[in-house]
C-alpha cells in the first residue's frame, strides 16, 4: 500500500508542481520546446494520477 | 548551504552522491531483475525454482520503485542545495522531459509488474490452465522488454546530460562546460 500512496502521491503533486511551473515559465518568460514538452507531460500524467488517488484517498472502488 | 569541513559543503556533496547511487542502484537492480526473467518465464526450469525467483525478482522490483519515485523529490532538493534554477535552466528542463517520459513508462510497465508471481503462485497451487498461464506470464514479460529497455536508455542519457553539467561544489562551476563567465573573459 505505501507503494501505492509513493506512486500516486508522486505523479499528481510532481506533475502539478514541475508541470505548472513549466507552464507559468512559459507564460512568463515565452516559448522553449523543452518547457513546452514538461508542461504537456507532467499535467498530464497529474491529470492522470488524479482520480486514482483521490479513489485511493477516499477508498472508492 | 552550511555544515562545511575542509571547504567541502557535506549536504550538497552528500545529496550529489545519494542522487547519483540512486541513479546506479536503479539500472543495476533494473539489471537483476532482468537476468532473473530469463528463468522465470521459462516453462521448462522446475515450478519451485521459478517461484522462488519471482518472489525474488518481485522483492527487487519495489526497490527499483521506490527509488524511481524518490529520484524526483531528490533531485528537486539537489536543485534546492545547488542553487541550479527549476524552470530556466535548459539542460535541467531536458532531463525532466525524459524523467517524464520514464513516468509514463513506469505507468505502462506497473499492470505487467507481479503478474508472473500471481500466475506462478497459481500454477504451483495446482491450477489446472498452466499452458494458458505459462503462455501469459512469457508474453506480459516479452510485452515489456521493449518498455524497459527505454527505461536503461533514458536513464543512461539522463546520466550523460547530468554528468556533462556537473558543478564541482565550490565556486559552483562546470567541470564540462564553460560558464558565462569564462566565454566572457576569452572574448576580452
Amino acid at each position: 500500500m505505501f507503494m501505492v500512496y509513493l506512486l500516486w502521491l508522486t505523479i499528481v503533486f510532481g506533475g502539478f508542481f514541475l508541470g505548472g511551473g513549466a507552464a507559468w515559465t512559459l507564460m512568463e518568460q515565452g516559448f522553449d520546446p523543452a518547457l513546452g514538452l514538461m508542461a504537456v507531460l507532467y499535467l498530464g500524467c497529474a491529470f492522470y494520477g488524479l482520480p486514482r488517488l483521490f479513489k485511493l484517498v477516499t477508498g472508492r472502488s | 548551504m552550511g555544515l562545511q569541513i575542509w571547504g567541502i559543503d557535506l549536504v550538497e556533496v552528500s545529496f550529489k552522491g545519494i542522487h547519483a547511487f540512486m541513479a546506479a542502484a536503479w539500472l543495476l537492480f533494473d539489471f537483476i531483475v532482468f537476468w532473473l526473467h530469463f528463468d522465470i518465464k521459462n516453462p521448462e526450469v522446475p515450478t519451485e525454482r521459478r517461484l522462488e525467483r519471482a518472489h525474488i525478482m518481485h522483492a527487487i522490483d519495489q526497490v527499483v520503485g521506490v527509488i524511481f519515485l524518490l529520484m524526483l523529490p531528490t533531485g528537486i532538493i539537489l536543485c534546492w542545495i545547488t542553487d541550479t534554477p527549476l524552470f530556466t535552466t535548459a539542460w535541467l528542463n531536458w532531463k525532466h522531459v525524459l524523467y517524464a517520459v520514464i513516468i509514463i513508462d513506469a505507468l505502462y510497465l506497473i499492470p505487467i509488474s507481479g503478474t508472473a508471481l500471481r500466475n506462478l503462485q497459481a500454477i504451483h497451487d495446482g491450477a489446472e490452465n498452466v499452458d494458458e498461464l505459462n503462455h501469459e506470464i512469457k508474453h506480459n514479460m516479452d510485452r515489456a522488454m521493449p518498455a524497459v529497455f527505454l527505461v536503461w536508455t533514458l536513464v543512461f542519457v539522463i546520466s550523460v546530460i547530468s554528468l556533462l553539467n556537473l558543478k564541482t561544489p565550490q565556486g559552483q562551476e562546470y567541470i564540462f562546460r564553460k560558464t558565462a563567465a569564462e566565454i566572457e573573459a576569452e572574448r576580452r
